[in-house]
């Protein structure tokens, strides 16, 4: 799967239409954008994910409604009747087809608020063959979510849209859920699973079920033998239903008892608990005072400096003006014609010197006046420049110093979240603490319910069993009391292949599952190691499909649970790569084959590399574009040259944005 | 020019513009405030309501007035003679051609009429400042492309970046 072009049409920071075309070449098959901080890399990233699955990724305890898709431009300008939207299309093509989304916001403005209502909201989305574009046909309305679901698995969504700076745990667990369904789609694997649902797993209106029924017989005996076995399917039927709901019963008081034994452990010792609160709450006041001192010096750095720096252009503008000013001019500091009109009145000059009506004195102080303000400007011009370039001198230096004192706050604000947070999951923990014989009572009673329910399954499935065996003798009777005629026997050859078909497919999907569980067990650790040069840590598959980072200790390798961002990124970037390259190469194993549903899913990663070194940023690099068949990154253009991907780039582009504009627009670079 | 000097006497912002203004300065609440003193917002509006050609006739919905007093003024009196001296010069270099412009930017005042003028150019662009300033700190959204975690200082930043060079 490649995408071939995304266009944004007053999308977030991007006013207007913009359009970036990605490289779909097989050897140079790397789009670069570049851009600097905040110029809207990530909003061209979230564009992905707003078009395929109408949401965006949010950041800490934001809501998706503390974001507004509609560039705020477009918003300023609408008055109260105007409507104006925001889409985005992505266009993308497998081997065989191509494929175009469209969605649109359409909003009205709350005016005179700045605020964006949503007023309408469309899916739409086309399919073509890949060579002749013009054949397009709608998808109904109702079936795209679900297409795009089955061509971009929203559970995987985290990790073919990756985002380095903001990818954190809490996303990790939240995909984690649904992976290994969505690693049996891209594995190919749910090919067999639906196949075997068709064949035989989906009741009477399976495949086998509607054969059996061909089968005729005659008289009374071969009808009531039918019943009989009709009969026990259906309690076969019934019995399976009862197990998968006991299923899912006993996994759910399993993870009960899980949590509470967990719990138990962690609470062994209540008094470490609460020295652990006391610490925290120390902490947290400190960190609040820290947050109140670093906001106050940057609000009022802010305040004493911003007016300047803003008044740059201003300043610049007036001091041309006033250096052109035509005639001679005498530039007298801080002097005025009242200053003179003064000194005259009180008949005594500063030195001492009387004054006196016509006399020298009183006619120099006379032509001195002559120069000064209102009569003459010159004097005020020089005062007006000096200021000038005061102002320009003193904020000097000043944005990079409100840039620190910014990330400060930030950092404060951080700190001080994250300790609030530990504290309340400790209220929480000690409110619970009350009584740990409540618990134990409770642990008691769920292990009571699962030995309770494992009893009922395994009496289900011995009913299952004995039904099993009396209809294989009902059918035996059944046979021998059949008509021979020559359509029976057809059907029962076919049956008996679906049958064969059936146990063979059953048969090959375990193995299957299990060879794809141990390859890509393998593959991960490998590809860890090739990226990250790690010797003491390992990375490993659980079967539930969770990422384990593993430690060597004294005892052997052990996991680790509090792992630094950089770490994460080295385990989720391990875990990316398996995949691709594992559903690449189970690509090309099924070349010649017909079945084609499992293609490689492009790779578009937003700031993939920021929190990681320069070497490992070069090592990543290399494996990317060998694994994905397309791979699209945002990223600084700073760390562009740790990458050494040059070769493989077969489009590049660049952020632009004016300082002076509110919204950016994307250039493509040669 | 000594009878029809600005900023010799309290200054007042009225109706909606004192609300906004309420919601940008806080006094001594530095977890919520975007500014130390009301008349620091009063000079920055300025600049900006000037930068982005935005002015705002007064409003005089039912808002209790903020008021900075004659005090504060003074001690920033030569900083917005500076701007007013800039403001007036650029804004009628087109109407009164350059030369003049400066003169009578330098001159100030001379008559009632025209210090009302004056007046009234300068609060013109505060408001629209105070309105700009209010729309980019206090109403707008968070981005995913913001490089700051919190919104206060977010949009403190980007006003720096957009007005800042």
């Amino acid at each position: 799967m490649k995408f071939q072009s995304i266009t944004m049409k007053n999308f977030m920071r991007y006013k207007g239409v913009n359009t970036i075309t990605f490289s779909c070449d097989d050897e140079k098959n790397v789009t670069v954008v570049l851009g600097d901080n905040t110029v809207g890399k990530t909003t061209i990233a979230q564009a992905f994910r707003w078009c395929l699955y109408g949401a965006i990724m949010v950041e800490g305890r934001k809501k998706q409604e503390d974001y507004q898709i509609l560039n705020n431009d477009v918003l300023l300008l609408m008055d109260a009747n105007a409507r104006a939207s925001a889409s985005v299309d992505l266009v993308f093509e497998n081997d065989t087809r191509r494929y175009h989304v469209h969605r649109e916001e359409e909003y009205t403005r709350d005016f005179p608020r700045l605020i964006a209502r949503v007023a309408q909201k469309k899916l739409k989305m086309w399919i073509s063959e890949k060579d002749s574009e013009e054949d397009e046909a709608e998808v109904e309305d109702g079936k795209v979510a679900e297409l795009i679901n089955e061509l971009f698995p929203q559970n995987l969504s985290h990790y073919f849209l990756f985002d380095g700076e903001r990818w954190n745990d809490v996303t990790v667990n939240g995909v984690r859920e649904n992976i290994k369904e969505s690693v049996h789609i891209l594995t190919g694997l749910s090919a067999y699973q639906a196949a075997m649902r068709h064949l035989k797993e989906m009741g009477g209106n399976s495949v086998i079920r509607q054969f059996e029924k061909k089968i005729t017989g005659g008289g009374k005996i071969y009808d009531d033998l039918e019943a009989d076995r009709n009969r026990m399917e259906r309690e076969i039927e019934k019995c399976s239903q009862q197990i998968k709901n006991i299923d899912v019963n006993i996994a759910n008081y399993e993870n009960k008892c899980r949590e509470i034994e967990q719990y138990l452990e962690e609470n062994k010792n209540t008094e470490v608990l609460q020295a652990k609160y006391r610490q925290y709450q120390t902490v947290k006041s400190s960190q609040y005072d820290r947050v109140l001192a670093n906001y106050k010096v940057f609000v009022s750095e802010f305040s004493d400096k911003a007016y300047m720096l803003f008044a740059k252009n201003m300043i610049a503008a007036s001091l041309d003006m006033v250096k052109n000013v035509a005639g001679e001019r005498r530039d007298i500091p801080h002097m005025h014609q009242s200053s003179i009109d003064y000194i005259i009145r009180s008949g005594t000059c500063i030195c001492g010197t009387k004054i006196l009506p016509d006399s020298k004195e009183f006619e120099c102080l006379l032509e001195q006046r002559n120069f000064l303000p209102p009569a003459d400007i010159g004097s005020l011009l020089g005062e007006f420049e000096r200021r000038g370039n005061r102002w320009q001198n003193r904020v000097s230096g000043t944005r990079e110093e409100l840039a620190e004192l910014a990330t400060k706050v930030d950092d404060a604000l951080r700190d001080y979240e994250e300790t609030s947070n530990q504290l309340s999951v400790l209220e929480k923990k000690m409110d619970e603490q009350i009584d740990f014989a409540e618990k134990r009572r409770l642990l008691r009673n769920y292990r009571d319910e699962i030995r309770k329910l494992s009893g009922q399954r395994g009496n289900y499935e011995g009913r299952i069993d004995s039904y099993r065996k009396q209809i294989e003798l009902k059918e035996s009777e059944m046979r021998s009391q059949e008509q021979r005629s020559a359509e029976n026997q057809k059907w029962r050859e076919r049956l008996e292949l679906a049958e064969l078909l059936y146990k063979k497919m059953k048969q090959d999907f375990s193995v299957k599952e299990q060879k794809i569980f141990q390859e890509l067990n393998e593959q991960i650790q490998d590809n860890f190691e090739r990226m990250f040069n790690a010797k003491d840590k390992k990375v490993m598959l659980t079967p539930q499909y969770e990422i384990q980072m593993l430690y060597q200790t004294d005892v052997g390798f052990r996991e680790e649970k509090n792992l630094s961002e950089g770490e994460k990124i080295a385990r989720n970037f391990a875990f990316i790569v398996t995949l691709m390259d594992y559903s690449r190469k189970k690509k090309a194993e099924r070349m010649g084959l017909e079945d084609k549903e499992s293609d490689t899913l492009p790779l578009v990663l937003d700031g993939p590399f920021s929190k990681l070194g320069d070497e490992n940023i070069s090592l990543i690099s290399q494996v990317l574009p060998a694994t994905a068949e397309q791979v699209i990154i945002f990223m600084l253009r700073k760390d562009w040259k740790y990458t050494g991907l040059d070769d493989y780039v077969g489009a590049a582009y660049e952020i632009c944005k004016r300082p002076d504009q509110s919204y950016a627009s994307i250039q493509r670079k040669e | 020019m000594a009878s029809f000097e600005l900023f010799k006497s309290d200054v007042k912002i009225t109706g909606k513009h004192a609300r906004m203004a309420g919601e940008i300065w806080m006094l001594n609440d530095y977890e919520h405030t975007y500014m130390k003193r009301l008349i620091d917002l009063y000079i920055l509006a300025a600049i900006v309501g000037f930068r982005v050609n935005r002015k705002a006739a007064e409003d005089h919905s039912p808002v209790d007035p903020k008021t900075i007093f004659l005090q504060q003024v003074l001690s920033a009196k030569d900083d917005l003679d500076f701007i007013m001296q800039m403001m007036y010069m650029l804004d009628k270099k087109d109407e009164l051609g350059n030369d003049e412009a400066v003169k009578q930017a330098f001159r100030g005042p001379q008559t009632r009429e025209e210090f009302l003028q004056w007046k009234e150019l300068f609060n013109d662009y505060v408001r629209g400042g105070i309105e700009e300033l209010y729309e980019r700190l206090v109403i707008r959204k968070s981005d995913p492309d913001d490089a700051y975690y919190d919104n206060k200082t977010a949009n403190l930043m980007n006003l720096i970046q957009r007005f800042g060079i």
